[in-house]
């Protein structure tokens, strides 16, 4: 009897390794076809069109995300990705919508790009940014202490006073590769890499985006204050989930 | 009388030599679709290294039918709620100096030195697109073109407005269901898979890729030209190694139906290596283009139509009926080439080296009867030449001898794009070459044809060597250019454009004008002219 449940142990142990090999192999195959091109033939962001792309790719061995809900320092979920994946990252970025990539092809390539990070499979679960219970309403009162923080904390000076993206410090902004950026116009949700909603604008202040110049503001100013943040941003510039114009 | 009747005889072919140079001049510009960039919601760069000219990602996304590579999307035709189309407009100014070699005389009103200048804006027009997806399987493409040119007809000026169809066709794509364009089915009139695209290329229209525009004749095939007909196509990679096929049937000419029951094959096989690295990827690739055409129906050549061969029948005129072609005779030729592209990345910028070798033959593209009556000179363009216009015949003693003229060329183009600033500005220096045999000035088998013959002219028989003004041609065998762009995109929609040329030679094909028989056209094949070029080129292109 013991025999028999080792050879089963045994041979569950093995399925699974050969479905992750396979898995690996087809998602190998996605990235080959679907994101080499930019991100490169080993995952390093610099595929063959990247050179003359505005924003540069990601550099998948570095494990740097610009889009996800964990603490700063931690690996974004797994979610985070497939939502990247899946809606891009604004029209300014070259990070097309693979919404039509096959569900099995996504998750594929997905385990493919993590298998490129080796604290994918060692790193401990990573954790998940604090979301309030409820949002909480806009109020003109959170619009206008929101206006105190984006004056007190400078975003001004990359977006600009009125958010156009044109502050003083923009022209001197590098990502972590050293490639030229520029802050999105506020005023043109489209152009922004997480989303829009009121809820993509708390993440994305709470997290920063990694690599780029926008900085996490987790331990700076309280989730409370955050959404103060974003409700003078939603006020002032940003139409949530506004398209470009047609 | 002999004089003057050269001195018209050269006058008309400086004209229609200036008419080439100005149907050389015809736009054919190609340019990125934004309603792509719209439904993506994507800069242009992502699919295009300079516009119109595609990148890689680009091109998988052409093969997949407008998708994007490893997806197929699912919406159903009847559930399309939006055809996307775009449009571009565009205007060139041209200052071009155009130096004749020939002895020739300008026509009227143009400069007699020889020396030819063009300053001017000129091309305006605009493009309508549209393309895209319309179900799970079926894509599209129409190009719809509009535009102003500039044409010299008896040595006046004109300018037209052209309208044209370019390319419509539609296809399944992705028959396998691979997502990555395996396996697809076109239809309709096309570009063929060549390895450089005509239409996508960054040189303006000054400077197409002169090998695959070659044609012995007026009307024959151009590799270049959208045909129509169908066409299996595909890519499949194998790990960093990728395979793109074409094999395509289609009409050659197409500028009416095709006046032959054959048809015309085309194919194409490329094998493309990437690399991690500096090296991004290599590619290299063969195409063979094998058809049949019959010379005497193609439109705008000078073989005779059913007036001529009546008038030419009329004994009292001839004394007896000459056998000049009036059955259709199809005649084979070939195209082969080799084709190599390089993607480097170096300090940061990336440079696509690419090149062309093209070899190509007709079997026979002289179908006259060496007997043949010609018209020894004429003048004025119009129909019956007036007092300058006679006509002429052979030797009517001999037997029918017909006159089998082979055309060969080979050629190619070397060329490099640039990357200076991403997004924003392209450097595009290339090199084009020709070289021509067997065209009209040359000897066939080892003799010139139609000497030492006997003529009449008003009565007078006169002996001696082919009339045909071989100096006019300057027994000129090669066509070189080189061409050099800057592109500048200031902002997504907007394309400047400056480039500068030098082309030593033409090819051309002077068109008698109609009704008119001349068998030193008449043999109506390209020649190389003396006529040399250069020029200074703006272009602004906007796109919606």
């Amino acid at each position: 009897m013991k025999h028999f449940i080792g050879i089963v142990l045994l041979f569950t142990v093995l399925s699974l390794v050969a479905a992750q090999d396979l898995d690996l192999k087809r998602g190998r195959k996605v990235y080959l076809d679907s994101c080499s091109p930019c991100h490169g033939i080993t995952g390093k962001g610099d595929g063959i069109v990247a050179a003359n792309l505005y924003v540069k790719p990601r550099d998948f061995t570095l494990g740097q995300y610009k889009i996800k809900s964990t603490i700063d320092g931690d690996l974004p979920l797994h979610e985070d990705l497939y939502t990247t994946l899946s809606k891009g990252m604004g029209q300014r970025n070259s990070m097309l919508a693979w919404a039509h990539l096959r569900g099995d092809d996504r998750e594929a390539v997905l385990a493919y790009i993590k298998s490129l990070y080796p604290r994918f499979a060692t790193d401990e679960p990573p954790q998940v940014i604090s979301y309030p219970a409820v949002v909480p309403p806009m109020t003109a009162k959170t619009i206008r202490q929101g206006k105190t923080w984006y004056e007190g904390i400078e975003c001004g000076k990359c977006h600009g006073l009125s958010g156009h993206g044109d502050g003083p410090s923009t022209a001197a902004l590098r990502d972590e590769q050293g490639h030229k950026i520029t802050p999105p116009d506020l005023n043109k949700p489209w152009l922004f890499i997480g989303g829009s909603t009121r809820m993509d604008l708390f993440r994305t202040i709470k997290t920063g985006i990694a690599g780029s110049a926008m900085p996490s503001l987790d331990g700076i100013i309280t989730d409370d204050q955050i959404w103060e943040l974003v409700d003078y941003l939603a006020h002032e510039f940003v139409q949530p989930g506004e398209q470009a114009p047609r | 009388m002999i004089h003057n009747s050269h001195f018209q005889h050269r006058v008309r072919l400086f004209h229609v030599l200036m008419v080439f140079v100005f149907l050389g001049l015809l736009p054919k510009a190609a340019f990125a679709i934004p309603a792509f960039g719209r439904k993506y919601g994507k800069p242009c760069q992502t699919c295009h290294v300079a516009i119109p000219k595609l990148n890689d990602f680009g091109e998988r996304v052409r093969v997949n039918g407008y998708q994007l590579p490893g997806t197929i999307e699912e919406t159903a035709p009847w559930s399309i709620q939006a055809v996307h189309f775009s449009g571009m407009l565009h205007e060139m100014f041209v200052d071009r100096t155009i130096k004749s070699g020939m002895a020739a005389v300008p026509p009227t009103g143009l400069p007699a030195n020889g020396q030819y200048d063009v300053n001017s804006f000129r091309d305006m027009g605009g493009h309508i697109w549209m393309g895209g997806v319309l179900g799970k399987h079926l894509s599209f493409f129409s190009s719809f073109g509009i535009e102003q040119e500039l044409e010299v007809e008896g040595g006046r000026f004109k300018s037209p407005t052209s309208v044209h169809w370019e390319q419509a066709f539609f296809a399944y794509n992705n028959v396998l269901s691979s997502g990555s364009g395996l396996l697809n089915f076109r239809f309709g009139r096309f570009e063929l898979e060549l390895p450089f695209s005509s239409l996508r290329r960054l040189s303006s229209a000054l400077a197409p890729y002169e090998v695959y525009n070659i044609r012995p004749v007026q009307g024959a095939v151009s590799l270049s030209a959208p045909k129509v007909g169908m066409s299996i196509y595909g890519v499949h990679s194998f790990g960093l190694s990728r395979i793109r096929y074409d094999l395509s049937v289609v009409n050659g000419t197409n500028a009416h139906f095709d006046t032959n029951l054959n048809k015309d094959l085309y194919a194409r096989l490329a094998w493309s290596q990437y690399f991690a690295g500096p090296l991004k990827k290599v590619t290299v690739g063969g195409l063979g283009y094998f058809g049949t055409q019959n010379l005497r129906d193609l439109p705008g050549n000078p073989f005779p139509n059913e007036a001529m061969i009546e008038y030419w029948q009329e004994p009292e005129i001839l004394g007896e009926t000459f056998n000049v072609h009036t059955t259709p005779e199809n005649v084979n030729f070939n195209r082969l080439g080799v084709d190599a592209s390089i993607d480097l990345v170096l300090f940061g910028y990336h440079l696509n080296f690419f090149g062309q070798y093209l070899v190509g033959h007709d079997d026979d593209i002289d179908m006259t009867d060496k007997r043949m009556p010609y018209f020894a000179g004429g003048g004025g363009g119009d129909e019956g030449g007036g007092d300058h216009l006679h006509k002429a015949m052979t030797s009517a003693s001999e037997g029918i001898e017909w006159l089998t003229r082979p055309f060969d060329y080979t050629g190619g183009f070397v060329g490099v794009d640039l990357v200076l600033i991403p997004t924003k500005l392209y450097l595009s220096p290339r090199l084009d070459w020709v070289n021509v045999t067997n065209q009209w000035a040359d000897k066939v088998n080892g003799a010139y044809l139609r000497q030492n013959i006997s003529y009449v002219v008003e009565g007078d028989t006169l002996s001696g060597s082919d009339i045909m003004p071989r100096n006019m041609t300057g027994g000129e065998t090669d066509i070189t250019r080189w061409v050099v762009q800057l592109h500048y995109h200031p902002i997504q929609p907007v394309v400047f454009m400056l480039e500068y040329g030098r082309q030593d030679n033409l090819f051309g094909y002077p068109e008698p004008p109609e009704r008119m028989y001349n068998p030193s056209w008449a043999a109506g094949m390209g020649r190389v002219v003396s006529v040399d070029s250069s020029w200074l080129m703006f272009m602004v292109m906007f796109a919606f």
